[in-house]
């Protein structure tokens, strides 16, 4: 997906570090990936202990770079499961322990990935898995929750009616206090969620 | 009422007793109002502006119809269905009508309060339609057929032995009382619910009408899954959460988190404007958005309960609120509970479901917490008129209600009235006769009042300002030398100081629910007030109680340009002093060897937040130990003067979380600003408590020329 064009302008100095050390404080790992070989190696490492995956979303340029990260592992590509039963469909991500995924743009001070789909599997594959990897570029960064909106605006606003998009911001893992209270990491969904900011020049 | 009244101080008194569990859930309130402060201290959230910002958006949009038709076209424009519900039957017959067409059997749920408000999941089972609540805490509430404690921490009362015995109910298999194991338990259990449910339904935190979408903030993840997997989604928005833009929501999404958790957001927060199709499949998916008004319309139209609407359900309120710390949710609380809870019930489940109105104590925390800045206790105290003009009113709240007219007897007739007050004969007989409790030190009274004290000093020149002194009772009647200490530091600091014959501030019409009396005082203090706010006159006091009267009570009591004006001249004592302290010569009154030790009081909170008065403590030599817990004392102006479990023994269980804290402090003096919270903490901790202008030397002025 074309990254919404009002992103591009609100990048200040030491966004990446701002949306690092949220990530850090909400349990999510960041890893800033400079090239394909990187991202390839980055996530290949990530998914190391992986068994079923199921990738959503990733736009062409960085497609090579995930496909190449998959290698001996059972992976799906939703992508490539158009026009199966909804109900195949979603045992596929049912049974996967890992989905990767796509962002739009991340969110520095709230430590949020903003992930933009137009179909429930997309949503699902960042919610089944137990492990979520998103990807998103450096260059999406935006401060703060209020220079997102404008984005979230004019995507619901210039969509035809038939085909909203289901939009929708992930700050860290699954997790409760409903037990004492204590903080308690991983719910419904995924218990681990990995931020590869993809910053290939 | 009345029986509802009996019943509430059953529950009460169960609450008293349970020592453990009432110890339990102090702590899990103290540990969330730490996690809203741990954020703030960060620094990168701004209270002030989400408190701003939402005041200005809610009060002007919430429950709007003309906003409701807008969402609603805009819903039916994607492809949603509407259903303007208008009681929580039709709602629940309009989601029974969908479920029976779609031939839903179950039904998953994910945290909603609006939900729950309409009693959905029993109600829709008596209808044969299985629903299961999906949050964690919401299903052990579920399965123990208990309603939530807490806006936000629904099952806080639960221990995880607790919880373990019920999940396992639930999941029909032993599950150890392990934080993992029930987590572990429960996904798998409920993946399996989520994965055959025709039906998800869920609430919304925000209603946007431009688009017709809304926003739900989670945590655990299941509102993800309730909102994709089932192929009908249908969400209960009450009608009062639906703002115009976009641009609305993000103060709204910031200060309900923060507020709430003490996050900067929820870990998910999803925008949702149709049911989307599923692997490219729409067949049979359906998106439907009931809106809820049971009652909301009619608290639109109430000068008092319509600021209940501005509330997006943080919980805050609940985390700082003294009495509902003590007594837990479900004694303090119907199906809403807290503080919050009250105007809510009161309004939209019914005025004999409200009895727990009167366990508010007035503190005035709720409204200082608060991010939408919603004056709860106006609203509580209204609450409790309406009850007492249905079941009448204690005689002991008549007695406190008159303590103006008290005061002027007790004060005539010193020290006559002091023997009295300290008699243990006279004590039993106006507790059994009046309800005062014996056992608590009432303070003296004086039989020569502030005015005639001052006389003798003169009015000053000015050159810095005028000031009109607001002495209320205390410092009027029971130690009025606490006023000339203050007038002096005035007048030496230049000011010219009045004292008008004024009312006391009336704050106990307030606390027992006489908004009516409340109101005449208002109007009789600002009529009093007027010319001298006319003439560029500040008001000051040394009582906390009677500022935040001035500030945010009375521009409610008695709207217009003269209470705005009160409002905004209205000064504590030593936050009005405090630049110019500096050029006053301090000095302690008692050895400053070793800190003293320093109480806010609540309704200093809001008005100054205490600091000023620690200032001039230093600023006399003291080292100053702040020694704080965040909420009230638990005196609540008379509310622990009063006898039994609904006055001194609450009062005091409140106390002793504070009272605990001063003896590990070890202070053995300590200074506090309110001359109530100085009995209470005199009495629960046994050291001596003085007003900081006592705790220096009175400041000499030259003989007036």
């Amino acid at each position: 997906m074309q990254r919404p064009t009002e992103l591009r302008d609100q990048q200040g100095a030491g966004v990446v570090e701002r949306f690092l050390a949220s990530l850090r404080d909400l349990h999510v790992e960041g890893h800033v990936v400079k090239d394909e070989a990187e991202t390839t190696r980055v996530i290949k490492g990530l998914l190391s202990k992986s068994r079923s995956v199921v990738v959503a979303g990733i736009p062409p340029r960085y497609a090579r770079a995930v496909k190449d990260a998959l290698g001996g592992v059972k992976a799906d590509s939703l992508e490539d499961l158009q026009g199966r039963p909804a109900s195949e469909v979603v045992k596929v991500l049912d049974a996967a322990d890992t989905g990767v995924t796509w962002a739009v743009a991340g969110v520095a001070l709230e430590g949020a990935l903003l992930e933009v789909v137009y179909d429930d599997a997309f949503k699902l594959a960042s919610s089944l898995p137990i492990v979520h990897v998103a990807l998103l570029e450096a260059a999406s960064l935006v401060p703060d929750l209020a220079a997102a909106m404008p984005t979230v605006d004019r995507l619901v606003k210039e969509a035809p009616p038939e085909r909203k998009p289901i939009i929708s911001f992930i700050s860290g893992p699954s997790k409760t206090g409903d037990i004492e209270m204590r903080l308690l990491y991983g719910v419904h969904g995924p218990h681990t969620v990995h931020a590869v900011i993809l910053d290939w020049s | 009422m009345a029986g509802s009244r009996q019943a509430l101080l059953d529950k009460l008194r169960a609450s008293l007793r349970d020592k453990e569990s009432s110890e339990k859930f102090w702590g899990a309130m103290t540990k969330a109002r730490a996690n809203r402060a741990n954020l703030l201290a960060k620094g990168q959230v701004d209270m002030h502006a989400i408190k701003q910002s939402n005041r200005a958006l809610k009060a002007s949009v919430a429950a709007d119809p003309r906003l409701v038709e807008e969402f609603a076209e805009s819903v039916r424009r994607n492809g949603g269905k509407v259903f303007l519900a208008k009681t929580g039957a039709d709602a629940l017959g309009y989601v029974e009508e969908v479920s029976k067409r779609v031939g839903a059997k179950l039904i998953v749920k994910a945290k909603s309060l609006t939900t729950d408000e309409i009693e959905f999941t029993q109600e829709l089972e008596k209808a044969g339609i299985r629903s299961v609540e999906t949050d964690l805490g919401e299903l052990v509430l579920q399965l123990a057929c208990e309603t939530p404690v807490h806006l936000v921490m629904p099952a806080a009362h639960k221990s995880v032995k607790e919880i373990a015995e019920l999940v396992s109910k639930g999941v029909g298999k032993e599950v150890p009382p392990d934080d993992q194991a029930i987590l572990k338990a429960v996904r798998s259990y409920l993946r399996g619910l989520f994965l055959t449910a025709e039906i998800g339904v869920t609430g919304a935190n925000i209603g946007i009408a431009e688009t017709g979408s809304i926003v739900i903030e989670t945590n655990e993840g299941n509102g993800r899954l309730v909102t994709t997997l089932p192929k009908v989604h249908i969400v209960v928005i009450g009608m009062e959460k639906i703002v115009p833009r976009w641009e609305d929501a993000t103060y709204l999404v910031k200060g309900h988190s923060a507020s709430a958790t003490g996050q900067n957001m929820t870990v998910y927060v999803s925008l949702i404007t149709q049911h989307g199709p599923l692997a490219g499949s729409a067949e049979g998916r359906e998106y439907h958005v009931v809106i809820l008004d049971n009652g909301r319309s009619k608290m639109r139209e109430d000068p008092f309960f319509s600021d209940a609407l501005n509330c997006i359900r943080c919980g805050a309120c609940m985390n700082v609120c003294p009495t509902y710390g003590v007594a837990g949710g479900h004694t303090f609380g119907y199906i809403y509970p807290g503080p919050i809870g009250i105007p809510w019930t009161a309004e939209v489940h019914g005025l004999d479901k409200a009895a727990f109105a009167q366990l508010c104590v007035s503190c005035g925390l709720c409204k200082e917490i608060c991010p939408v800045d919603i004056n709860i206790p106006l609203m509580i105290a209204k609450v409790k008129e309406e009850d007492n003009q249905k079941n009448g009113q204690l005689l002991v709240n008549d007695f406190f209600m008159s303590s103006e007219t008290l005061a002027k007897v007790a004060s005539a007739t010193a020290p006559v009235s002091n023997w009295l007050i300290r008699n243990g004969v006279s004590r039993s007989l106006m507790q059994s006769l009046v309800g005062v409790d014996k056992r608590r030190t009432l303070p003296s009274f004086s039989r020569r009042r502030l005015r005639k004290r001052l006389a003798p000093l003169g009015s000053g020149k000015g050159a810095s300002g005028k000031v009109v002194f607001f002495p209320d009772i205390y410092a009027d009647y029971n130690d009025p030398e606490l006023g000339v200490r203050a007038v002096k530091i005035l007048l030496a600091l230049g000011y010219r100081v009045e004292v008008p014959d004024l009312r006391w501030s009336g704050m106990p019409y307030i606390s027992y629910g006489d908004v009516a009396k409340a109101t005449k005082v208002a109007r009789q203090n600002l009529e009093s007030l007027g010319p001298y706010l006319d003439q560029g006159y500040s008001v000051v006091s040394t009582e906390p109680t009677a500022v935040y009267m001035l500030r945010d009570v009375y521009p409610r009591l008695a709207p217009g340009d003269l209470a705005e004006k009160a409002k905004g001249s209205s000064f504590p004592f030593f936050g009005f002093v405090e630049r110019a302290v500096g050029r006053l010569s301090l000095k302690p009154s008692f050895p400053t060897g070793e800190p003293i030790g320093f109480h806010i009081p609540c309704h200093e909170r809001s008005v100054s937040g205490g600091m000023p008065a620690v200032a001039f403590l230093k600023a006399a030599g003291y080292q100053v130990q702040v020694v704080e817990n965040g909420t009230c004392c638990g005196m609540a102006g008379t509310f622990g003067m009063k006898h039994g479990d609904l006055g001194f023994n609450l009062s005091m269980e409140v106390g002793d979380h504070l009272f605990r804290l001063f003896r590990e402090s070890g202070r053995k003096l300590v200074a506090t600003e309110s001359s109530v919270c100085s009995m209470q903490i005199a009495d629960g901790v046994g050291v001596r408590v003085v007003h900081p202008l006592r705790a220096v030397d009175e400041v000499q002025l030259p003989p007036p020329s």
